[in-house]
């Protein structure tokens, strides 16, 4: 009996872990679109600099994103820039990043981030709950089966940052 | 237990298969499209279970293709509480919850926010309506009274077909579609970029399809060409503003029998015509943004021409101009207003239908408001009310309550008590035709005549319903409904008199017949396997209409309207396969229980289809439409018009990206 169960067992976890796989592929290649039409929407204090310069997306202590901001993103540009998505390792690199894909999920880490970004406007985009309530600037969430945003204003003024009313409309929330 | 294992042994390689499909560009869709999309579906397409208080059911343009439907109206059986019916080749009735009938007038149809019913009778010719499948991004159908906001006619449901943005089809599409019913339906689109943010679509859609036999060998007049071609342009003014403009242009060749009463033994004969129909659809549209204030401006234009039409030979122009602004919360409070004009101008021939006057202009005008008030965090209140003045009976009012309960994200509840109103059409206040002829010397005709002090037909709806998904695989949505209907139009007999040779007794229309129906829904849409989605729904349905004790309509129970041409029961279930190497296996099985009016049988229907996709911009798919029987009927009585059985058919189908 209990061998007949844990073949049933490899079974459906081969089974259910393939569908598994499929939804957080799909929910990443999705959050890397919307991470695209951010950049849209954002205008950076200094603009984006001289045409054909990176624009540089750092992912910071997370690996949930995998290959796929590199396959959805990687040889497409904003206004020209070429997209470069970078793998960053120490605080000291934050501030080359346009936006900055973190797995950072305390208060305090948060606002150590915040602090690190002001001077660069380098925009923290997380998937931890409340991200923004924390003082990121914009963070992930999933109401009803489907990608939804809250954007922390105050913290965007902070980066000298202005993201377009039309962005905020779109937003589930906007801390302000 | 070994036949178990070796079961799931074979279907785990097909399994491992099904999610190396190949990976859209999702950077190509905006927000909020991306908004759209589910994360964990149950199905693929962006289903929206979003927090709606009401039967709301969106037909994907994944799930169509799947379906192996060919056109809209055979797409619309796709949702629960939807009666669909071929008529012939080109005609079908189509309605929500009953009433149906070749011109089923309780239900608004609406392409990209667009009204496309006559008001000369309130129905839908759909044939005139043969937008290429896939411009279509999905159809909403919205079950129940829609009338508290998109204002009368929508008494029994609400259809919105919305088409892509051309953000969405930028390259070029080549379909085409050969089979034993369709002789050809070929279709070119190309789509591109103007600048940074302005894009383009254009389209072409040659279509031809036989006529059906009436008897074997011996095909009827009802064969059917029509060539459909559109533009549509979409520009964002700046960040914050979105400009749309779109035109469609349709011209046809159609067919149909059709019967008329004489004063002549044996009484009636049936007719055959052919003629031309054409219109043109346009649509302007403006949307903005502004501190968090949204506003959209819509002026859409419709002409349309069936002046050759033997039945209801009309000409129309119609305006409509609707405004539309969502307001700021304030508070607990998110206000949405809007103000709606229409001008719709028509001009009819002799048929079997005349009108008097021959022609008339019309006039429209509408505003409604409805505020959603959050009540707690997980409970939402909207009420609302449209008010709307016709020429026919001044001014109405459609007020509406929706509550509803989302305890978590996985389950919602909600509860709706609505009134709607259908305002008389034109055909109902200056009609006249000749439904029959009653044999004898002398004999005697049934005239039925319009009456221009005809009231509105009323309904209250009462309704529930809950959705949940489960383990994010399966979504479930189950709705039962209760509707009362008053002053729903009667026929009332007049004083008989003599004209040359025979009598004639002039029935006027009246207001005196009352109806209530009841019903329960539920859909189902699972994915059992991460290659095997199932979709399923019931539909029941059970309806008593009643004439008031002062009526003397002694004809009008026995008319198309008087007994819907709808069924008790609906079942349907589709099973979507993704097998290996890019195949896909799909079936559809619908089961109508037989039409209430008595005068068309139970019927299962099967379409199957496969498809294979070797690359990502070619797909070959062939299948067989209604394969269970070699012919069967769908539509029993249709307004003037003969029913024909609707034959099996098969069909082979390209499309071709690049």
């Amino acid at each position: 009996m209990t061998f007949r169960l844990t073949r049933v067992w490899i079974i459906a976890l081969l089974l259910f872990g393939g569908a598994r796989a499929y939804a957080v592929d799909r929910e990443h290649q999705l959050k890397a679109a919307f991470i695209f039409n951010f950049a849209k929407f954002i205008e950076w204090p200094g603009g984006l600099g001289d045409s054909g310069s990176p624009f540089v997306i750092g992912v910071y202590g997370t690996d949930t994103y995998g290959q796929e901001l590199e396959q959805a993103l990687g040889g497409k540009n904003i206004d020209g820039h070429p997209i470069i998505i970078e793998e960053i390792h120490a605080d000291s690199s934050v501030h080359r990043c346009r936006l900055l894909i973190t797995g950072a999920n305390t208060e305090e880490r948060i606002s150590q981030l915040v602090r690190l970004s002001k001077t660069s406007g380098t925009v923290l985009i997380g998937d931890a709950p409340d991200f923004a309530r924390m003082g990121g600037t914009v963070g992930f969430g999933i109401s009803s089966g489907k990608i939804r945003f809250d954007v922390n204003l105050l913290t965007a003024r902070a980066d000298s940052v202005a993201i377009s009313s039309r962005l905020l409309g779109l937003a589930r929330s906007v801390i302000r | 237990m070994k036949r178990f294992y070796i079961l799931a042994l074979s279907i785990l390689p097909v399994a491992a298969l099904g999610q190396t499909e190949p990976k859209q560009d999702m950077t190509q869709f905006g927000i909020e499209d991306l908004m759209k999309f589910e994360v964990t579906t149950a199905s693929k397409g962006a289903q929206s279970l979003s927090d709606v208080p009401s039967a709301i059911f969106v037909i994907s343009e994944d799930d169509i293709r799947r379906s192996g439907a060919g056109n809209i109206p055979e797409a619309l059986r796709l949702a629960p509480g939807v009666n669909v019916s071929q008529i012939d080749a080109n005609k079908w009735m189509v309605s929500i919850r009953g009433f149906n009938n070749r011109f089923a007038d309780k239900l608004l149809v609406l392409i990209d926010g667009q009204s496309v019913y006559t008001p000369l009778f309130s129905g839908v010719y759909w044939d005139a309506h043969m937008l290429p499948l896939n411009e279509v991004d999905r159809i909403e159908v919205i079950r129940g009274p829609g009338g508290s906001l998109w204002g009368a006619n929508a008494v029994n449901g609400v259809i919105n077909i919305i088409t892509k943005k051309t953000s969405q089809t930028v390259g070029g599409a080549f379909t085409s579609e050969v089979g034993s019913d369709t002789k050809e339906n070929v279709g070119m689109r190309y789509g591109g970029k103007f600048s940074k943010d302005a894009f383009y679509r254009v389209y072409a859609n040659i279509f031809a399809s036989s006529a059906l036999d009436i008897l074997p060998g011996k095909p009827g007049p009802d064969d059917w060409q029509s060539i459909q071609t559109g533009i549509r342009i979409d520009k964002g003014l700046d960040t914050d503003h979105h400009f749309m403009f779109k035109t469609d242009v349709q011209t046809e060749h159609v067919g149909q029998r059709y019967t008329r009463p004489t004063l002549q033994a044996p009484y009636s004969q049936t007719l055959e015509a052919r003629y031309p129909v054409s219109g043109i659809n346009s649509i302007l549209r403006w949307e903005g943004t502004e501190g968090g204030r949204t506003h959209s401006l819509q002026i859409s234009f419709t002409h349309a021409d069936r002046d050759a039409a033997p039945d209801l030979p009309e000409l129309r122009d119609t305006i409509d101009v609707d405004y539309q602004t969502q307001l700021k919360k304030v508070g607990r409070h998110a206000l949405t207003v809007g103000a709606g004009y229409s001008y719709s101008a028509d001009s009819t021939a002799v048929g079997v239908v005349n009108f008097a006057p021959s022609s008339y202009k019309e006039t429209l005008f509408s505003a409604f408001l409805r505020d959603t008030v959050e009540v707690a965090r997980d409970i939402k209140l909207q009420i609302g009310s449209k008010l709307e003045h016709n020429p026919f009976t001044g001014w109405e009012i459609q007020p509406s309550a929706q509550l509803l309960y989302t305890p978590n994200e996985q389950r919602s509840y909600w509860c709706s008590l609505s009134r709607a109103v259908r305002t008389p059409s034109r055909g109902d206040i200056s009609s006249e035709f000749d439904a029959a002829v009653i044999p004898g010397n002398p004999p005697t005709i049934l005239e039925f005549i319009g009456n221009p002090a005809l009231a509105s037909e009323e309904v209250i709806s009462n309704e529930i319903g809950t959705r949940f998904t489960l383990k994010d695989t399966t979504f479930l949505d189950f709705t039962a409904f209760f509707n009362e209907y008053k002053k729903l139009r009667s026929y009332e007999p007049g004083q008989p008199f003599f004209d040359t040779d025979h009598v004639v007794v002039p029935f006027f229309f009246g207001n005196k017949r009352s109806a209530q129906t009841a019903g329960f829904e539920v859909a189902l849409k699972t994915r059992l396997k991460p290659w095997w989605s199932l979709d399923a729904s019931a539909s029941l349905f059970s309806e008593r209409m009643r004439l008031s004790s002062d009526s003397g309509d002694n004809i009008g129970l026995y008319t198309s309207d008087g007994r819907g041409g709808a069924s008790r029961q609906q079942y349907q279930v589709h099973s979507k396969m993704d097998l290996a190497h890019g195949i896909e296996f799909d079936n559809s099985l619908y089961y109508v229980s037989a039409l209430i009016n008595g005068v068309v049988p139970a019927y299962y229907k099967l379409d199957s289809r496969i498809g294979w996709s070797p690359n990502s911009n070619l797909e070959f798919s062939v299948g067989v439409r209604n394969a269970l029987k070699p012919s069967t009927l769908q539509a029993g009585e249709a307004a003037f018009e003969t029913a024909e059985t609707i034959p099996r058919s098969i069909y082979l189908k390209m499309t071709l990206k690049f």
